[in-house]
């Protein structure tokens, strides 16, 4: 017989137990129907919660103590020498005993969920399809395979009692800090679900690199417990290593995105700049943001998010960005030969949104609650603010000149001069989006007119 | 092929700052049953560990019947049988476990074989293996090593802990087997007594180093010589020299009997 089937079936006559536990459970998820306060109509979802939830807890335990004992306490007891005393290769001593223990956590599982199953599984409750079950299970025994895994790491590091623990950690902390860096470099493009895709994949990698470092480990340490931790160590940071650096090489990739490679589904222009910003192609949801110049293909990377506005002008672009808690305004002057992203001194607790003034340098942030503020761009001094009651949310802002601007709100418009609301007006709302002069072609109901914002006066259009 | 069975050269084998096994070379030949002797801690049971092919040496090479031990050991494994000094083997397993585990493995096997020895040994089938005797459990490894027909027995301390019957028993079987097949014979005991009976070259390890190796009578008579010289009044009265004289000469006071 093929010498890894010798070892899985040995390890399984010697975990027999867990069958018969796994039967002591089985019979207490029957049970579970029968006890007191579940009624009639409940007995079905009782069996299959009890069942499921029982079913979870066995083969995650048994996932975590397997894969302690596997090769981390076996080596540390001295047990190893009795298969590496035979005609046994190392390899077939682990692929045996990964498969002994594989079936032992899907069989354990598979017997205590097995009423889940035969009572029409997760389906007979309400909310759940059947599709679903299959994905719990499925996640459930995923989820225990990676304990599983992760014990036998751990208990081959500490059972050793080698120095080479304080190099894992040490190597752990560099690799966990440049993993969560490139991640941040995703999610810094607001590609969540490119972000989750990675760590699936690298997931899977690491469990492959954990099986195979298995392998290594048994040919290379054979019963030496602190030379397997060596190896162990060795095969896995290697192979983490070379993982992150491809991973770092994606990144790279993904984010060293270009204007051409963008889906635009935003875009503004204002004189030969333009502000672009969209999806970038095959990159999934990583998102995207520059200022364009178009007559000559320069372009200013924006870190913005999908959902922050920018202000532009022919001559200047600010824009938010969101770093440590605080949105911090942003700004480029385009009308330099090579325009650069420079911070200002202005940072809100709050999401804002920016709107330039004629000149360019003053800057209104309409925030959340209704407040309206101006601010000098290149001081970072505030110059005033206002909040109008009626309405949380403004929406758009009208630049009539002379430092003034008429700011649309829900339920009508306020005029401020200077960062300070003078008047305001229920009902009507100017239909330029751009700076104008006054009057206004305004909007109340279905009436369209030409309207004064600085005395409320209105005309009709001839 | 090669006349040495196993062939050890310029082996060290460290555990961090402790040398274990220093620079130490020497030959088994084949058919030859090999006494390494050594106080505890002297790095026998390093050396053998490496011997089979579970511990890589720090320097130097191992070969056993002209194949290097740790690259081949899976396939060098089905013509060497181990009786190691742990008696290793998982305690919840019977004797019969044991043997049914073990055919599966090996290419050459003969279960009549385990099965006659055993009951010779009065350890029942049934029995299991963490509940026999120490002497009980050597028998058992024993039965197993021998029934692949092995052209190399490792025997890691073999008597360790046994008494006297157990040991005579272990010895007789060990001497049986070598006069029908002639096989070699690596052993590593504190037992002088027994092991004078049956080893033809003898090795004594101090300090992880080898600091005799010869032919039995070769080095009786060699020690006879340098008693004779260093006493030369004690000509014909003294008591014929025996293994464990050699052995306290080299290894020092306090040498296990």
């Amino acid at each position: 017989m093929n010498a890894t089937l010798v070892i899985a079936r040995r390890e399984l006559a010697e975990k027999r137990f867990v069958f018969v536990t796994a039967l002591a459970f089985l019979a207490l998820a029957l049970i579970v129907p029968f006890m007191p306060g579940v009624h009639d109509g409940e007995r079905a979802g009782a069996l299959i919660v009890g069942s499921l939830i029982l079913a979870t807890a066995l083969s995650v335990g048994l996932a975590a103590i397997l894969g302690g004992s596997i090769v981390g306490r076996e080596l540390s007891d001295g047990r190893l020498s009795f298969y590496f005393s035979k005609p046994i290769p190392a390899t077939a001593i682990w692929w045996g005993k990964l498969l002994a223990a594989a079936t032992l956590i899907v069989a354990s599982f598979g017997i205590v969920g097995f009423p889940a199953l035969v009572a029409g599984g997760a389906a007979a409750l309400s909310g759940w399809t059947a599709e679903g079950t299959w994905s719990i299970f499925a996640f459930i025994l995923f989820g225990a395979g990676a304990l599983f895994l992760l014990s036998h790491v751990i208990a081959t590091l500490v059972r050793s009692r080698s120095a080479w623990f304080l190099f894992d950690f040490v190597a752990a902390v560099i690799c966990g800090t440049a993993m969560w860096m490139l991640m941040r470099a995703l999610l810094a493009g607001f590609a969540g679900t490119l972000t989750l895709r990675l760590i699936e994949t690298f997931a899977a990698f690491l469990a492959v690199a954990v099986i195979a470092g298995g392998a290594w480990q048994l040919e290379r340490g054979r019963t030496d417990r602190k030379r397997s931790h060596m190896e162990l160590s060795r095969f896995l940071w290697i192979a983490i290593g070379c993982g992150i650096l491809i991973t770092a090489a994606f990144v790279i990739w993904v984010t060293s995105v270009r204007p051409a490679d963008l889906r635009v589904d935003n875009g503004r222009q204002a004189g030969q700049w333009a502000f672009i910003r969209g999806v970038a192609n095959n990159r999934i949801d990583y998102h995207a943001a520059f200022l364009y110049n178009i007559p000559d293909g320069r372009a200013v990377r924006l870190p913005v998010p999908p959902w922050a506005t920018v202000a532009i002008r022919s001559d200047l672009a600010t824009w938010f960005v969101r770093s440590d808690g605080v949105y911090e305004l942003w700004f480029a002057r385009l009308s330099d030969r090579d325009p650069k992203p420079q911070k200002t001194s202005i940072a809100l607790k709050d999401w804002a949104s920016p709107r330039l003034t004629d000149a360019g340098s003053h800057v209104q942030l309409l925030g959340s609650g209704g407040i309206v503020s101006e601010y000098d761009l290149t001081t970072g001094r505030l110059l005033g603010a206002s909040r109008w009651k009626p309405e949380p949310r403004p929406r758009y802002v009208v630049d009539i000149g002379n430092g003034r601007t008429v700011v649309a709100m829900g339920k009508g418009s306020a005029v401020f001069e200077g960062g300070r609301m003078i008047r305001t007006e229920k009902n009507v709302w100017p239909l330029a989006i751009g700076p104008a002069t006054v009057p206004l072609l305004a909007r109340s109901g279905d009436q369209v007119f030409l309207w004064n914002p600085l005395t409320g006066e209105r005309r009709a259009i001839r | 092929m090669t006349d040495q069975a196993i062939e050890i050269a310029n082996v060290t084998i460290r555990y961090g700052a402790l040398t274990a096994v220093r620079d130490l070379t020497l030959n088994v030949p084949r058919g030859s049953v090999y006494a390494l002797l050594g106080r505890n801690g002297a790095g026998k049971s390093s050396l053998v560990r490496s011997v089979l092919g579970q511990r890589r040496p720090d320097a130097g090479a191992i070969r056993m019947l002209g194949e290097d031990v740790w690259t081949h050991r899976a396939a060098l494994m089905q013509r060497v049988g181990v009786v190691s000094e742990d008696a290793d083997a998982p305690p919840e397993m019977t004797v019969a476990q044991l043997a049914r585990f073990s055919a599966q493995l090996y290419a050459r096997w003969d279960p009549k074989e385990v099965a006659d020895r055993l009951e010779r040994f009065e350890i029942p089938p049934r029995a299991k293996f963490g509940a026999l005797s120490k002497g009980q459990k050597k028998q058992t490894l024993l039965a197993l090593a021998l029934a692949m027909s092995p052209d190399l027995l490792i025997l890691d301390d073999p008597t360790l802990g046994l008494d006297v019957v157990a040991r005579k028993s272990l010895f007789d079987e060990v001497i049986t087997e070598l006069a029908d097949r002639g096989i070699t014979v690596l052993i590593t005991t504190h037992d002088l007594g027994g092991i004078e009976m049956l080893a033809d070259r003898v090795a004594i390890m101090k300090n992880g180093s080898l600091v005799v190796e010869d032919e039995l009578d070769a080095l009786k008579t060699r020690f006879r010589r340098i008693r004779f010289a260093a006493q030369p009044d004690s000509f014909g009265e003294s008591a014929p020299l025996s293994l464990e004289d050699i052995f306290i000469a080299v290894s020092g006071e306090g040498a296990q009997r």
